[in-house]
């Protein structure tokens, strides 16, 4: 049996719920995984040694960054599940506003807890595998997990969702005037967007081979400006920083 | 004078505490607390785009996302001059919220509440007894989520839901496909109420009020006033002259009042203020609306999971003969510095969002009030009321029912952009 155990750092919970989208699936899994800790799963908390950790989210506090060091010293791999955990997740906007004026703004006068601008646990630990997407896509979380039952390598899909888009000969929307993502983003969601018409707003971040001064450039002649290229790149964590 | 401490509340979206100071076998003092960290979407969602609103409001909560995606379009509509929904784009986002709130109350029923009433400590630990049962649960679910993603196209942050429109065109296939698999798990959720009815409830009565949408002709999910059981009926828009904010010390932990005190919404206040809308099939397993006691939350969840499958059933029946069919609108929404407000209900309760959207289609000014920050409040009445009966008891029972108290309101603690504790 692999021990496991589902965590949670600030986040939407987003992913929590997609892990338990795998629906009845989750009942053959536990031939194999023996869920150890998950709070929104199960009551009671587990010691042991992990063999294997999922992490949602972005650690936003100290308190989140030692939860995290703490998990990492008792797992013998960690995954981080979805965008927020590989990169930050759309509350690194927060970045672009400054956490203290961003605390006035919600709160007012009182600022709470001390807080930090959310980055992925890359940055504060090791990280085995990523999980890509706001949330991250099912198949890609089987095909991890099977791989460690049957202990074979796991590999990151490095091709762009535009990709996805041509094997599925879609009209490329950015063809259509729309601010599409598509060609500077990972693929592996088959091209879940823009098969719903809507142009990719880049939800599983940038992958190896993408060429993202073509795009800058295509974005340019299509009209929107440098301020609406940033927004559109550091959406769902900082990818551009301002010149 | 002891202590019993709940550092995490298991079960429930998010990371609550409690606190219990218990003096000669009496409870003392009570207090809750949620510590989930800021992620700040009021301030992150000031100067995006207007078209960015939905997509970027869906990721305040993954279980309640289609409900804040719909409410963001909504209130960015409103902020629009002269805009007003078509007809079909009204129902199908309302066939979305119907699969949305059945995956959501599922979830919420079997997976974090229903352990409790069998003694067990997660939905997996009862397989081996309840393996049937469970396995329909993860049927209903998956089924509830396959039909969010029809119309929303994904189950978790749907991507279609844009203010205005939704991105893509709809045909009889697509409403044939959704209607396949409301009629699929409809007798499960039939079981559901039954079940439900039948569980053995705890007694937490708290005499407060309770707040929800209200039309009088359904039980309204994405339109309507705001009404409580006795009292006054508003427009969303005038929020502000009813409900108060306030910081309490040494928490600076916003909580929302009304008349000087906490309140419920939910399933329960939403089934007490419209339980006359309710469908007859489902009105046979419960008539004792109205009533305060928390732990009825759950009931009402169940019942209105079966009638909101009936509702659904019906809308795209209707929709298929009528042949109605959608397709997005050409022109884009246009602003001029207007607000705009709109009240949906959550699976979880009233969800308030707010904006101001400048001439250049930026957001301007945002305020989101979630269901749980409303309720925050009352969820410590709740303890107060619902623990001192086992004040003598083990700890271990004492923590088991405050969990239990807090469960029946299946809180979204991340939700609560606007709750946080100072440490
Ligand atoms: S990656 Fe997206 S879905 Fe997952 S927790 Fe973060 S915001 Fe939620
Ligand atoms: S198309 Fe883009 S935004 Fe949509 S799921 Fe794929 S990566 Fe994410």
């Amino acid at each position: 049996m692999i021990n496991i155990g589902i965590f949670s750092l600030s986040s939407c919970s987003g992913c929590l719920i997609e892990f338990l989208n795998l629906e009845e699936t989750i009942l053959d899994l536990l031939g194999f995984l023996d869920i150890k800790e998950a709070q929104i799963l199960k009551t009671g908390t587990f010691d042991g040694v992990f063999d294997m950790v999922f992490i949602e989210g972005s650690p936003t506090n100290e308190h989140e960054v030692e939860k995290l060091r703490e998990l990492r010293e008792r797992s013998k791999m960690l995954v981080a599940l979805g965008t927020c955990a590989c990169y930050g997740g759309v509350q690194t906007m927060v970045g672009d506003v400054g956490v203290e004026s961003a605390a006035k703004t919600q709160y007012g006068s009182v600022i709470p807890l001390k807080t930090i601008v959310p980055e992925g646990l890359g940055t504060y630990v090791d990280v085995d595998h990523m999980l890509y997407g706001c949330p991250f896509e099912r198949s890609e979380l089987l095909e991890l997990v099977k791989s460690v039952i049957m202990k074979m390598d796991y590999r990151d899909r490095e091709h762009s969702v535009c990709t996805e888009c041509i094997l599925r000969e879609n009209r490329c929307l950015l063809d259509k005037g729309k601010p599409c993502m598509g060609p500077v983003t990972r693929g592996g969601c088959d091209a879940r967007c823009p098969e719903n018409w809507m142009y990719c707003t880049g939800c599983r971040g940038e992958y190896s081979d993408m060429n993202v001064e073509s795009h800058r450039k295509k974005l340019r002649e299509m009209g929107y400006s440098h301020e609406d290229i940033l927004g559109m790149y550091n959406k769902y964590y900082r990818r551009l920083e301002r010149e | 004078m002891s202590e019993i401490n709940i550092p995490l509340v298991t079960r429930v979206e998010g990371h609550g505490h409690v606190n219990i100071r218990l003096r000669d076998k009496e409870i003392e003092e009570v207090s809750f607390g949620m510590h989930e960290g800021a992620r700040y979407f009021e301030a992150i969602l000031v100067d995006r785009k207007w078209s960015e609103v939905p997509e970027i409001a869906a990721r305040i909560c993954g279980i309640c996302t289609v409900i804040h995606a719909v409410g963001a379009a909504k209130a960015v509509e409103n902020a629009s001059p002269g805009f007003e929904a078509p007809e079909t784009l009204e129902k199908l986002r309302k066939l979305l919220v119907y699969s949305s709130h059945i995956q959501s109350h599922i979830l919420h029923l079997y997976f974090l509440a229903w352990p409790d009433y069998v003694g067990k400590e997660s939905a997996l630990a009862a397989v081996p007894e309840y393996r049937e049962l469970v396995k329909k649960a993860f049927r209903m679910k998956g089924k509830a989520n396959e039909m969010t993603e029809i119309i929303g196209g994904r189950m978790v942050h749907p991507c279609t839901v844009m203010p205005g429109s939704l991105t893509k065109s709809f045909d009889i296939d697509d409403l044939k496909r959704y209607r396949k698999r409301m009629a699929d798990i409809l007798e499960d959720l039939r079981m559901s109420a039954e079940i439900f009815a039948g569980l053995d409830y705890p007694e937490t009565t708290v005499e407060t009020e309770h707040l929800a949408l209200h039309d009088g002709k359904e039980v309204p999910l994405d339109h309507g006033d705001m009404k409580t059981i006795a009292g006054p009926e508003f427009q969303p828009s005038d929020y502000l002259k009813y409900i108060r904010e306030r910081v309490i010390p040494p928490n600076t932990t916003k909580r929302s009042y009304m008349d000087g005190k906490g309140f419920m919404v939910g399933a329960l206040p939403r089934l007490n203020i419209n339980h006359r809308f309710l469908r007859e099939e489902v009105r046979e397993f419960f008539s004792g609306f109205p009533s305060k006691n928390v732990h009825l939350n759950n009931l009402a969840q169940a019942l209105e999971s079966y009638h909101f499958g009936l509702e659904a059933l019906d809308m795209v029946d209707e929709m298929i003969e009528g042949k109605e069919l959608y397709s997005p609108p050409k022109e884009e929404l246009r602003f001029d510095g207007s607000e705009g407000v709109s009240a949906v209900e959550a699976p979880r309760g009233i969800l308030l969002h707010h904006y101001r959207i400048g001439k250049d289609g930026r957001v301007e000014f945002a305020n989101i009030i979630t269901p749980t920050a409303f309720n925050f409040e009352h969820i410590e009445l709740a303890l107060k009321e619902g623990l001192p009966q086992f004040a003598d008891s083990p700890p271990e029972k004492i923590k088991f029912e405050a969990e239990r108290i807090i469960r029946a309101y299946d809180p979204c603690i991340s939700c609560s952009a606007h709750v946080v504790k100072v440490e």
